[in-house]
């Protein structure tokens, strides 16, 4: 169970950092009213993460795409966070005083410059709550990557369970080490606050 | 004494409105402009344009002979409401254009913010984040944010404006100081005496064109122009009011 716990964490911490990662071109894209952006959004928003998974990992190699079992789950797990993530960060942007682009702008940043220096960390602090609450639902939802086969917390318990014909322990072992993960993640990502607004 | 900017003709239109219709302004290096007018006049709006965040339908800006865009130095601006970035220090708002424009190592952006923080008088807040900072000593990191950069036009858009009376005095001694040392800058500001006192020449805007220019004497003493004298007598009646 030691070495699915781990599993569980490494794909989560992997999902969510190409979610954030991917989450803010598609922010971008989408505050300046992209097409795809909208597409990309409303697939992987209007299409459960299980049957996404089921296409990335059953359904692409009918196209000649065959994944492996662990990129298949990553991948799908980061592509759908980043939908989320794109919409948290695109409602972040939203907040960013104009003036504070402005005066960048002015003082003579790049583009790219007022995107990561300025935007970004104003729109991620705003949003802290609902970045916390998706990093916290993707580790939840890591748990349907079993459905690829790959052996992650979940998958683990069920299976201990079935062997031990002692359910009550395995289940309650597996929420109790959920519970942690997501306690500890919610505190790491509390962090420094940029006190009252100004 | 040379010309440093140079405004011709310069227009702005936002729909079928027109905020700015044609103002011309030569500014000597060095010199003061106090820029004042009614509300909706264009003050800002000039300002704006000048430093090239609003676009213009007609005319042009130069600096030193040379048409400007925003962020290559020439022109710096002080905004009324600070627009300080709130996840930065002080310093770190002062040093960020240094290290990525200026390409300065951070060691030498950091101590060049801290000798810019030191001239507005904030060497000791260096380390606290906007949100720790009265509005005064926010707009005074706005003021040294800006100063750092080295601009050769300086411009205040009412940076008093936002600020809680008793804190406008600590930004006006420091604009003073500033003109002081020769910095050439135009302020746009509703306290009529700090601009009569600091400016060398007064411009009264209008409806987007310049009704007059003149020395502060000429302007707020003997304008014989019914608007100015209109607007002067509606701000002195409220001052009267406030101190009566």
């Amino acid at each position: 169970m030691m070495a699915a716990t781990w599993a569980t964490i490494w794909i989560s911490a992997l999902g969510i950092a190409i979610g954030f990662s991917l989450g803010v071109p598609i922010a971008v894209a989408s505050a300046r009213g992209k097409t795809w952006a909208a597409i990309y959004i409303s697939f992987f928003r209007g299409v459960p993460l299980l049957v996404q998974l089921l296409l990335a990992y059953y359904a692409l190699p009918f196209l000649g795409i065959d994944l492996p079992a662990i990129v298949a789950a990553v991948g799908t797990v980061g592509l759908c966070c980043a939908a989320y993530m794109g919409e948290i960060l695109r409602g972040g942007f939203a907040l960013v005083p104009k003036g504070g682009v402005e005066a960048a702008r002015l003082l003579g940043l790049s583009p790219q410059q007022i995107l990561l220096r300025i935007q970004l960390p104003i729109a991620v602090q705003a949003m802290r709550p609902a970045i916390i609450n998706e990093a916290i639902l993707i580790v939840k939802a890591s748990s349907l990557i079993s459905v690829v086969g790959i052996l992650e917390l979940t998958r683990s318990a069920q299976a201990l369970a079935s062997s031990t014909f002692e359910p009550l322990p395995a289940y309650a072992l597996c929420g109790a080490i959920y519970l942690v993960i997501n306690v500890a993640l919610s505190m790491l990502a509390r962090g420094k606050s940029m006190g009252r607004p100004a | 004494m040379s010309t440093i900017l140079q405004v011709r003709g310069l227009q702005r239109r936002v729909g079928a409105t027109e905020i700015l219709r044609g103002i011309d302004l030569d500014v000597t290096a060095g010199e003061v402009i106090g820029v004042i007018g009614p509300s909706g006049s264009g003050k800002s709006s000039l300002l704006r344009c000048i430093a090239g965040l609003d676009d213009i339908a007609g005319g042009s800006v130069q600096v030193e002979g040379r048409t400007t865009r925003p962020g290559d130095g020439a022109i710096g601006m002080v905004f009324q409401q600070f627009n300080l970035w709130p996840h930065l220090s002080a310093r770190e708002n002062v040093a960020l254009a240094l290290r990525l424009v200026r390409k300065m190592p951070a060691a030498a952006a950091a101590e060049k913010a801290e000798a810019a923080l030191a001239q507005v008088g904030l060497a000791a807040l260096a380390a606290r984040k906007p949100a720790a900072l009265s509005g005064g000593q926010q707009q005074r990191v706005a003021i040294a944010r800006t100063l750092a950069m080295e601009p050769r036009v300086l411009l205040f858009d009412e940076p008093t404006a936002a600020l809680d009376p008793e804190l406008t005095t600590e930004v006006l001694d420091v604009i003073r100081n500033l003109a002081a040392s020769g910095t050439t800058m135009l302020v746009v500001s509703h306290e009529m005496g700090f601009v009569a006192g600091l400016a060398h020449r007064v411009v009264f805007l209008d409806h987007g064109q310049v009704v007059q220019t003149g020395s502060p004497r000429e302007i707020f003493s003997e304008a014989a122009e019914p608007r100015i004298r209109s607007f002067l007598q509606t701000y002195l009646s409220r001052v009267a009011w406030v101190q009566g």
